[in-house]
């Protein structure tokens, strides 16, 4: 009894040392977390080199659906909470993280670095003059297509020229042909349903950005322009030249396995259209419509830190680790493929990620010439979900105008509040 | 003697308490306490007091009590059909058929996998183009159906999904019910020359209440609180046709940040259930 009484104590004891003396050895090193849309292994690159330069400092990353990554940072953040210590932001929600107290103001930290990114990257992460989070990449959208398809069909590949850059009148008929001699789609959008992919559109038509110039809490999305686009959306899909149904997580896949002839998406699925066994393909400029002006999407990531955290400090070399220093910003971008926001880096990678011959040429053309920001609105996040409930909609069938005018309402009504 | 057995009842009464008291503590604490602090946080808004302004907005919002007519509309199909398929298959499962036992295992099967699972591979079944059930459908000659994509059959279809995911879980427990009854009565009732649908529906049914009273209460909560099939799915589209109103409080909570309101409709919701509820055991009260 007494044998077994000590037997249990020792037991214990073990337990216990086991169980607290990792912990009181971790209390000498500094944990990072991290919250991203990005699959952990395209941050593996940057945080390896950060961590071997920082010994003592570990940065875990943690991958969430891009989907559900506004709502988890609300629920982690919303009373204060101090993790995550980082966070990748999306740019055009800036202002309204900015608003609700999730982004540390680190301008005075990193002071001026203009000549470091992209204006636009820099001035989507900028709020009132204040600097809050850090540039990582940029974006732009260009036409892919493939090549076996428009050729079964007789059709010349789009132009890289600015000048002779495809209309969407053109693109449709095209589209059409290429359907007719075999392709199962036409053409498809790579964020179908999302304000970013398609706000091109009414802009190419002098329609806006979707919030008023005076008033960033007043819908401007019922002009004219916006009915016009928003109605040739609709019809994309009406005419069976685009397929219903394909949520966004597999739009690239229809390209991938050679269905559909048009495909306008990210830069970033270059490597992965390249190295499918079997597509043949090319890129070219994003489509305008003929009575507007070329326009195309912009703004992309920026990794902020959460003001409540416990290491701000650390949190912040992180981050300056990883859009701003030169070997720290090429690893991040070798970790996923959207265009650096660093300009150095811009050209370097490039250099050493030749997918397309002079792909780098018209993503940069793009970036300087036709680059138009979503709206900068503390509203944003309900900007983007109540268009993107009404872009899905109106892909499903629903008329344009009344789509635009009952999201008009809706939007009235959130920000009222 | 009398003294012994009171003490003997309080200390059998306490380890009872004692047994419970977890499960006491974790119900008190994940749903009554957040019940009222939902309460209280519906009036406010941004840290302010505001009253009844949630409320009201909430009433005069035209979305949202469409959400809610939506919610109502699709509990009023889904649960009656839910019970009727289940307790269907629960007397059809408990005869002696050949193979009775392999069926029971694949109908309980769907129980066992995530809803959030079950959503996903039911939309990729539902596309239109290309999907398993309109190919199904073409085997028999009927035209391709737009299901999810359009606003007149996402809310049947998101009834099929979650019917095909639940009615095998609510099916077991009442093939205990039914094996719960005393082979008397069926033989009693065969003498007196019932048949067999008169054993059924005189016999069994009755003594069918409790079973289905417990699975017609924990099927409607559990309808009126689903929310992964919209959430993968149709975010509440098309047109709000599926904008169940548990979706819509997690939309205004957490990508709208209006946790007010969401706690008036968290109330409201709650509220609805509770009224449904009361109703439900009335009618399905146990006579004696």
């Amino acid at each position: 009894m007494q044998m077994r009484f000590r037997l249990t104590i020792l037991l214990t004891l073990i337990l216990l040392v086991v169980s607290v003396g990792p912990q009181v050895a971790a209390q000498d090193e500094v944990v990072l977390s991290f919250v991203g849309p990005e699959q952990p292994s395209a941050m593996e690159p940057v945080i390896a080199a950060f961590e071997a330069a920082n010994p003592g400092i570990r940065v875990e990353y943690e991958s969430v659906p891009f989907v559900d990554l506004n709502d988890i940072l609300q629920t982690r953040m919303r009373d204060g909470g101090s993790t995550p210590d980082i966070f990748t932001a999306d740019q055009p929600r800036i202002s309204a993280l900015v608003e609700r107290g999730f982004l540390l103001d680190i301008t005075d930290e990193v002071g001026d670095i203009s000549d470091m990114v992209w204006p636009s990257s820099l001035d989507a992460s900028t709020v009132d003059g204040r600097l809050y989070a850090l540039p990582i990449s940029t974006s732009t959208q260009i036409l892919y297509y493939n090549l076996d398809l428009l050729e079964a069909a007789g059709l010349e590949p789009p132009s890289r020229e600015p000048e002779n850059r495809i209309t969407w009148e053109q693109l449709v008929q095209d589209a059409a042909a290429a359907q007719e001699a075999g392709a199962e789609w036409g053409f498809m959008f790579d964020q179908v349903n999302r304000i970013y992919q398609i706000q091109p559109l009414p802009e190419s038509l002098g329609g806006g950005p979707g919030v008023s110039a005076d008033n960033p809490l007043e819908p401007n999305i019922t002009n004219a322009a916006w009915v016009e686009a928003l109605s040739f959306y609709g019809d994309l899909f009406e005419s069976g030249l685009a397929p219903r149904g394909i949520p966004v997580e597999q739009t690239p896949d229809l390209f991938a396995n050679g269905q559909v002839a048009y495909f306008v998406g990210g830069p970033w699925w270059l490597p992965r259209f390249g190295g499918t066994e079997g597509l043949n393909f090319d890129a070219g400029l994003h489509p305008y419509f003929a009575e507007g002006e070329p326009v195309t999407p912009t703004g992309a990531w920026s990794w902020g830190v959460n003001p409540n955290s416990e290491h701000i400090d650390e949190a912040i070399a992180f981050i300056t680790f990883a859009a701003l220093d030169p070997t720290g910003a090429l690893r991040t971008a070798e970790g996923f493929p959207l265009p650096p926001a660093n300009i150095e880096v811009f050209n370097t990678y490039y250099a050493e990620n030749q997918v397309l011959d002079g792909i780098e040429d018209l993503i940069l053309y793009e970036l300087e010439n036709t680059a138009r920001v979503r709206a900068k609105t503390e509203g944003f996040i309900e900007f983007e979900e109540i268009i993107g409930q009404a872009l899905e909609d109106i892909r499903n069938g629903a008329d344009a105008r009344g789509a635009l005018e009952t999201a008009s309402e809706d939007l009235e009504a959130v920000w009222s509040r | 003697m009398f003294r012994h057995f009171r003490r003997t009842q309080y200390r059998e009464g306490f380890i009872a308490l004692v047994f419970i008291a977890p499960a006491l503590v974790a119900l008190f604490t994940m749903r009554i306490l957040p019940a009222f602090n939902a309460l209280q946080a519906s009036f406010y808004h941004e840290g302010e007091y505001v009253g009844l302004d949630n409320y009201d907005f909430l009433i005069n919002s035209e979305p949202l009590v469409n959400s809610i007519q939506t919610t109502l509309t699709f509990n009023l199909i889904i649960n009656p059909l839910q019970i009727l398929i289940a307790l269907a298959l629960a007397i059809l499962l408990t005869e002696n058929l050949p193979g009775a036992a392999i069926w029971r295992v694949a109908i309980f099967m769907p129980a066992a996998v995530p809803l959030a699972v079950s959503s996903i591979v039911w939309g990729i079944a539902f596309r239109p183009d290309d999907g398993m059930v309109n190919s199904l459908l073409a085997l028999l000659a009927i035209e391709p159906q737009p299901w999810l994509t359009s606003a007149d059959q996402a809310l049947a279809s998101i009834i099929i999904l979650a019917s095909w995911a639940g009615v095998g879980y609510w099916m077991i427990f009442l093939i205990a019910g039914l094996r719960d009854i005393p082979v008397v009565y069926r033989e009693a009732a065969a003498l007196d020359g019932a048949g067999y649908w008169g054993t059924l529906l005189y016999v069994v049914l009755p003594l069918m209440r409790r079973p289905l009273a417990f699975v017609l209460v924990a099927n409607t909560v559990a309808n009126f609180l689903l929310f992964p099939p919209i959430q993968i799915l149709t975010r509440g589209g098309p047109e709000g046709s599926t904008n169940l109103f548990m979706h819509e409080i997690y939309r205004r909570a957490f990508r709208f940040a209006d946790y007010g309101l969401a706690s008036a409709g968290m109330v409201i919701l709650i509220s609805i259930m509770l009224v449904i509820v009361i109703i439900q055991f009335r009618l399905l009260r146990t006579r004696v």
